[in-house]
């Protein structure tokens, strides 16, 4: 990408009220087109559009919030950076998705390099590959408000319980609502390996949460 | 289809992706079996309560500190080669000050070593020491002192008996002769 001079450094927000609706009413590639044609507040539109969702995914995948602002900051300087070089034929939102989950499991690869927390991971990875799947109808009902008060926290447990691998494709598909081929395109896998991991990740899960659900 | 097949599956049958006698067997199984009944509900049910947590949002500076961030995207690669340049700079100049050190270490008006006279060393023969034996007069000590200077003129180790005659393993024997000696000379 070419170098700016600083008069020509985009500016976000405080724009006419007119054009950021019209932004807010294209489509993505649209959007894309229009920044790599020269409209800044462009980039901005696109940037709202994927702040929380990417900090969402994110934040489930490596579960430390601070640091999923960082990574989702580093996304988007990507995205500037190698906009121009982004296929436009392809979908947008499944590129960002990718550079995202990229920088997510190299995070969590960087903080296994202790090597007590590899030996676990590895661990915790063959035990959920290799595990037959398994499913015990517990007759255990805890009080109900206990119940209720604890869910939500016991839910978001389970979630990061998963392993990392597992975690990933679950957050995609439930809570992205990505269609498998975006999850394979994203996660770099084939259509099989994304089926066998969201299975296994929806058994643990179920495992988890079974005695708080009814 | 058993239990173990529907679960191994079960994405399948959540997600609709299984033929349609796959999925007609599936539900057969359902309708019959309330352990996978109740595992499809609690699938459900917790991603419900999954997707019903709030949205985690950005921090009211998310959007400054990206700006500020890619208004310094160019700042790297410049700073880079200002320090490349600055690197250079420091290199020449420790190689500079190695080769003037070097040249200073070898040059031959530098090392001309100073020259120094000093005095010659005299060795002498040392004066011999009775060690271990007391005479019995000075008179005896004096001719004690002239038999071993007689010995070492001629050799101290030519003669045999100096060898016993100092040895702690002899000593009896040493005492005897010593004695003997002074006897003689007595």
């Amino acid at each position: 990408m070419a170098a700016r001079t600083k008069q020509q450094q985009p500016r976000f927000g405080g724009e006419a009220l007119e054009h950021r609706r019209q932004l807010e009413e294209l489509t993505d590639s649209e959007v894309v087109q229009a920044f790599l044609g020269g409209d800044q507040r462009a980039f901005g539109e696109l940037v709202q559009r994927y702040d929380n969702r990417l900090l969402n995914f994110v934040y489930r995948t490596v579960g430390d919030r601070e640091r999923a602002q960082d990574l989702v900051q580093e996304t988007f300087v990507r995205v500037y950076r190698h906009l121009a070089r982004f296929d436009q034929s392809k979908k947008f939102s499944t590129w960002i998705y990718t550079i995202s989950s990229n920088l997510a499991k190299n995070e969590l690869r960087n903080r296994s390099r202790n090597p007590l927390v590899l030996f676990q991971t590895i661990r915790k990875n063959w035990e959920a590959n290799h595990r037959q799947l398994e499913w015990e109808d517990t007759q255990y009902k805890p009080d109900d408000l206990f119940r209720k008060r604890h869910l939500r926290e016991k839910i978001e447990q389970a979630v990061a319980q998963l392993p990392e691998h597992h975690r990933i494709v679950f957050v995609l598909r439930e809570l992205e609502g990505k269609t498998y081929e975006e999850i394979a395109e994203i996660t770099g896998c084939n259509l099989g390996t994304v089926k066998s991991r969201l299975n296994r990740a929806r058994n643990n899960f179920a495992e988890i949460v079974a005695p708080m659900v009814d | 289809m058993t239990c173990s097949e529907f679960q191994n599956h079960f994405s399948d049958y959540h997600d609709s992706l299984g033929d349609p006698a796959f999925m007609a067997a599936a539900s057969a199984h359902l309708d019959g079996c309330p352990e996978c009944r109740r595992y499809r509900g609690v699938v459900e049910q917790g991603v419900e309560v999954l997707r019903s947590l709030p949205y985690p949002s950005v921090g009211d500076d998310f959007l400054l500190r990206l700006k500020h961030r890619i208004y310094h995207l160019e700042d790297g690669p410049a700073l880079r080669r200002r320090e490349m340049a600055g690197s250079a700079t420091t290199t020449t100049t420790a190689f500079a000050i190695a080769a003037l050190i070097a040249v200073a270490a070898w040059s031959p008006v530098l090392t001309l070593a100073p020259e120094v006279v000093l005095d010659p060393i005299v060795v002498t023969r040392p004066e011999p020491r009775v060690i271990g034996i007391r005479p019995a007069s000075p008179r005896a000590l004096l001719v004690q002192l002239a038999r071993e200077e007689a010995m070492v003129h001629r050799g101290l180790w030519d003669d045999p008996l100096l060898l016993t005659r100092y040895s702690p393993l002899t000593a009896g024997r040493t005492r005897s002769a010593s004695a003997m000696r002074q006897a003689d000379l007595e």
